[in-house]
């Protein structure tokens, strides 16, 4: 893991969102999602972002990802800002940072056989049909989808299932980054042991680097080697795990891990 | 004071819940635990006289003594929310949002006490004190969607115990929250059955959540109950290979130290109703599974100090007394599909 060619750097972020007008005439309010936000991820390495709802974590994932624009400061994703790129580089780019969302109903067409849904990335990869097709039902069984039921559709999987077929839709295309946005939150706990078991295994597998986020500091605290702590769209502190876990430097910090201990 | 006696509801053949009993003292908070699918919804639901209408509900729900399981709509609603109230898991669609505050709270008041105007405004402003809610006057005008998540979850609480009741039902009443917040409803919950002697059945998947709010522990899966106790020994202590794995599975902060960590992990999924061997639920996912695990149901046997477990190992000689080992991380496949 390196840290001096970081596969993402996050340097002094900030989004505001316009709030719902108080009075006629005046000026609308601004609510500050994230502000000042600067953060690293290595080659190789995980590292999470933990906080409650509305803190901001899920703000600053999407922003990396390119699906929402900052106000002001940088995001490189191999020393290039995806915000700053033309059309066609950004889906070039887009390849290289893929997102799975916590809900795997959400993210899954209902009406494609999860086949499709595992293959299609690799359409705008532009592979001929026989690699692509091998490709995607390769990644199904890694992560523990038994390729022949790639005729199937979405609601034919329990969550745990359609969150591992999220996985391989992202991890398809051999992403560099994969940022998970609470990848096991809607999930019942014996199976969130399996999909974090199964992240660790394809970090270590393709050298993948991951930015996670979650409410759940046990759930950072099980897979991550760094972790950021936010609330109210600042970052609070970052750290080693084991040193925010054992020595945290800010009261939020406390509170949480006491929460969570 | 709430007595459940091999309780069933039945959807056609398939069992949602099998034969479940439970009861609760006054003053005495349990917890009912395991997934989702496990029936402890669908439990919940029945203890109220609200299981679906499709439901076919046997066996005995005794409060105070009266019999409740099988009588009409009409008995039940001599008792729902009077006697028996419950606290639902979504403070948003649980509360009007076209009412005030004042509105909300002032209605099973003025429905069960039949109080005046005035005195209900007093009672409304006294409960939301109670739990908790700062300001209480100023919320009475105000809606739902101005209060936080932990306030709107604590306006619920204050619904439940509008009417005095005896017996509270919480269905997972700390998911829709942050950790921070869902540490202090839980400690709310626990002051208010101290304070007022009322018996507490808290419902949730979060074995963290009920270690903290319960005494007592129901370890539902595949709609049966598999293991029962003190709640810390049996967390501490499990002595059924589900309740086992499913602590083993849990993210914690201790065991992790800082480091990545592979967990132990229970292999396949929940069954679905209607899909379960007639036998112990869990066959098929244990790994301490025998050849009679999956056509013969294992008794609920009594393990002393109040503890029970459902599992064929017990009734070997010499396991009795051992706790149910979690099995080694990737001692297992995790294939599925």
């Amino acid at each position: 893991m390196s840290l001096d060619r970081p596969i993402l750097s996050v340097e002094g972020v900030s989004r505001r969102y316009r709030l719902p007008r108080r009075t006629l005439f005046g000026p609308a309010p601004q609510l500050a999602a994230v502000q000042d936000a600067s953060l690293v991820v290595g080659r190789g390495e995980v590292l999470g972002i933990v906080g409650e709802s509305g803190s901001g974590k899920s703000t600053l994932a999407r922003m990396v990802v390119g699906l929402e624009r900052p106000d002001g400061g940088t995001i490189r994703i191999d020393g290039t800002d995806p915000h700053r790129c033309g059309r066609a580089e950004l889906r070039h780019r887009r390849r290289r940072m893929q997102m799975v969302f916590q809900d795997p109903f959400g993210s899954l067409d209902p009406r494609r056989s999860i086949g499709w849904s595992v293959t299609e990335p690799l359409l705008a990869a532009g592979l001929p049909r026989a690699e692509r097709v091998s490709t995607a039902l390769d990644m199904l069984g890694r992560v523990g989808i038994d390729p022949g039921a790639a005729s199937r559709y979405p609601h034919e999987f329990s969550g745990g299932q359609r969150q591992r077929i999220a996985i391989a839709r992202a991890l398809v295309t051999r992403p560099a980054l994969l940022v998970a946005d609470e990848p096991v939150a809607s999930l019942d706990v014996s199976v969130q042991a399996q999909i974090l078991n199964l992240l660790m295994d394809l970090h270590a597998e393709f050298g993948l680097s991951m930015l996670v986020i979650s409410h759940d500091l046990a759930v950072i605290a099980s897979i991550c080697d760094r972790v950021a702590v936010m609330r109210a769209g600042r970052i609070l502190e970052t750290g080693a795990t084991r040193a925010v876990l054992t020595a945290p430097a800010h009261a939020y910090t406390k509170e949480l891990v006491s929460a969570f201990g | 004071m709430l007595e459940v006696d091999s309780l069933s509801v039945r959807f056609g053949e398939a069992y949602a819940v099998r034969e479940a009993s439970l009861s609760v003292a006054p003053g005495e908070r349990v917890g009912v635990v395991g997934e989702s699918g496990c029936g402890k919804s669908v439990l919940a639901a029945s203890l109220l006289g609200l299981a679906p209408e499709a439901a076919r509900v046997t066996g005995s729900i005794r409060l105070g003594g009266n019999e409740l399981a099988g009588g009409p709509e009409r008995r039940w609603r001599g008792h729902r929310g009077r006697d028996i109230a419950m606290v639902f898991q979504e403070p948003m669609s649980a509360l009007n949002p076209l009412l005030r505050i004042g509105q909300i709270l002032a209605e099973p008041i003025v429905l069960h006490q039949r109080l005046g105007r005035r005195a209900a405004e007093a009672r409304v402003l006294s409960l939301l004190e109670e739990v908790g809610i700062p300001d209480p006057r100023a919320r009475l005008s105000q809606f739902p969607h101005q209060l936080s998540g932990g306030q709107r979850q604590r306006v619920l609480i204050a619904l439940a115990l509008a009417a005095d009741p005896s017996i509270l039902i919480a269905d997972e009443p700390t998911t829709a929250l942050d950790a921070n917040m869902a540490v202090r409803v839980v400690d709310l919950l626990v002051e208010l059955t101290q304070r007022r002697g009322m018996g507490l059945v808290f419902i949730s998947h979060d074995l963290g959540v009920v270690a903290r709010a319960t005494e007592r522990v129901v370890v539902m899966y595949g709609g049966d109950v598999v293991e029962t106790g003190p709640t810390h020994a049996t967390l501490e202590a499990p002595r059924h290979p589900y309740t086992a794995g499913l602590i083993a599975a849990r993210p914690s902060i201790a065991r992790a130290g800082g480091l990545r960590t592979r967990l132990p992990t229970i292999p396949g999924m929940v069954p679905p109703v209607g899909r379960r061997a007639p036998g112990c639920p869990f066959s098929g996912r244990c790994a301490v599974e025998l050849p009679r695990c999956a056509g013969e149901r294992p008794p609920l046997l009594d393990m002393g100090e109040g503890a029970r477990a459902a599992c064929h190992r017990l009734t070997e000689a010499g396991l009795r007394d051992e706790p149910a080992t979690a099995p080694a991380p990737g001692a297992m496949p995790e294939t599925v599909g």
